[in-house]
């Protein structure tokens, strides 16, 4: 047998050497492994996530929604809920969001509690505002690309949003 | 596009089922168990741990990426995404031998919002693999960067498979056959034709490899198919 005219008689076997002549011709980025390793310094255990449960571009109104370049998103966790919309103006964002108590408590009035949110990029803390009596905050002049929230307080412990690309 | 939202919601059971049948028949899986440990280290903080997970998955993202022909910004965005989503998830793992499975799940639901966002349409999968045209928009691939004649000729012949044939293969390449059933799932597929259109898709290859009158070996071109 030639072995360089030999095709593998095992399926398993043709798809290795498939995989093998993919990675020759089109592999990842060699700078894809790097980005990859770096994000673990995003990883933090004491945050509690708080999940995207809407999003208006993934919704069904989807296309009427990209239309206008504003995107209504929807986190939450089992103590906060964050409500975010997005407006997009070129390659900049404005952010306009509220964080509320998901089950509001019946003893500690909410008021009390004085909320930090945190806009993060994958660069660091980029902004951070004060949520204002009725959990109202805003953030102005974002730049285009991957984002979250964190929501800290005195009383509690951070709460994080799911990273999204805005 | 909301028949395949579909698919992708509710494939959860029927890959566990298929997976277990695959399991079940090739026996004990090697280099599985280390997923969980792997896992479990990252979620413990060790960046060791999670580089190794890096390395052996980021073909799989790409090729999730290239299987929706989307370009190498767009690709790097969904890699990125799908990476943060399982640090979000870490310590929460439940199935961590399905890892390739939910790592393809979460990469095709990214791929579909950028094609959403630019307004393209996933084509989706159709019973009809064969009746579709080669794929006419996928990148050229430069051939002179293999040196072997045979890998030149073979990438020849995949590239005249029908879109939906190039789609699931370029996915499964990039993963062991034990995660050939949950990746299918994870890329949309319906359950129930996951094995057999895997399965014609090699057979039209081997057929094409056997009709491009390059001399290969014929014992092995009659293959399992």
């Amino acid at each position: 047998m030639n072995a360089s005219t030999s095709l593998p008689a095992d399926d398993a076997d043709l798809m290795a050497l498939l995989g093998g002549i993919a990675l020759a011709l089109d592999p990842p980025p060699a700078n894809s492994y790097d980005i990859g390793y770096g994000l673990f310094s995003l990883y933090r255990m004491e945050d509690e996530l708080a999940a995207l449960v809407a999003d208006s571009l993934t919704s069904a109104g989807a296309v009427r929604a990209s239309t206008t370049d504003v995107r209504m998103l929807s986190f939450e966790s089992s103590e906060l809920t964050v409500e975010v919309q997005s407006s997009r103006i070129g390659d900049r964002i404005a952010i306009l969001g509220q964080v509320f108590e998901t089950e509001p408590s019946q003893s500690a009035p909410t008021e009390s509690v004085v909320r930090v949110v945190y806009l993060e990029t994958q660069d660091g803390i980029q902004a951070s505002v004060v949520v204002d009596a009725g959990g109202r905050f805003e953030f102005d002049d974002v730049p285009a690309g991957l984002v979250r929230f964190r929501v800290a307080s005195d009383e509690t412990s951070g709460v994080a949003t799911a990273w999204t690309q805005l | 596009m909301k028949a395949l939202e579909g698919q992708v919601i509710t494939m959860a059971a029927g890959t566990a089922q298929e997976w277990r049948s695959t399991r079940e028949r090739d026996g004990a899986v090697p280099g599985q168990d280390d997923v969980a440990r792997l896992l479990e280290r990252a979620a413990a903080g060790e960046q060791a741990a999670w580089n190794e997970i890096v390395d052996r998955y980021t073909n799989l993202l790409w090729s999730v990426g290239r299987a929706h022909r989307l370009d190498t910004a767009a690709i790097n965005d969904i890699v990125q995404t799908t990476w943060l989503r399982l640090l979000e998830s870490l310590g929460r793992i439940r199935e961590p031998e399905r890892l390739a499975g939910w790592l393809a799940t979460t990469a095709r639901r990214e791929c579909l919002a950028v094609l959403r966002h630019g307004r393209r349409e996933d084509a989706g999968w159709s019973d009809d693999d064969f009746a579709e045209l080669p794929d006419e928009k996928a990148p050229a691939l430069d051939l002179s960067l293999l040196t072997d004649e045979r890998d030149s000729v073979l990438w020849s012949c995949f590239v005249k498979l029908s879109a939906q044939c190039q789609k699931l293969l370029r996915v499964l390449m990039a993963v062991d056959p034990q995660s050939y059933a949950e990746v299918s799932a994870g890329m949309g597929m319906p359950i129930g034709s996951i094995g057999p259109t895997r399965m014609r898709c090699i057979g039209v290859l081997r057929k094409l490899v056997g009709d491009s009158g390059y001399p290969f070996d014929a014992a092995s071109q009659g293959g399992r198919t």
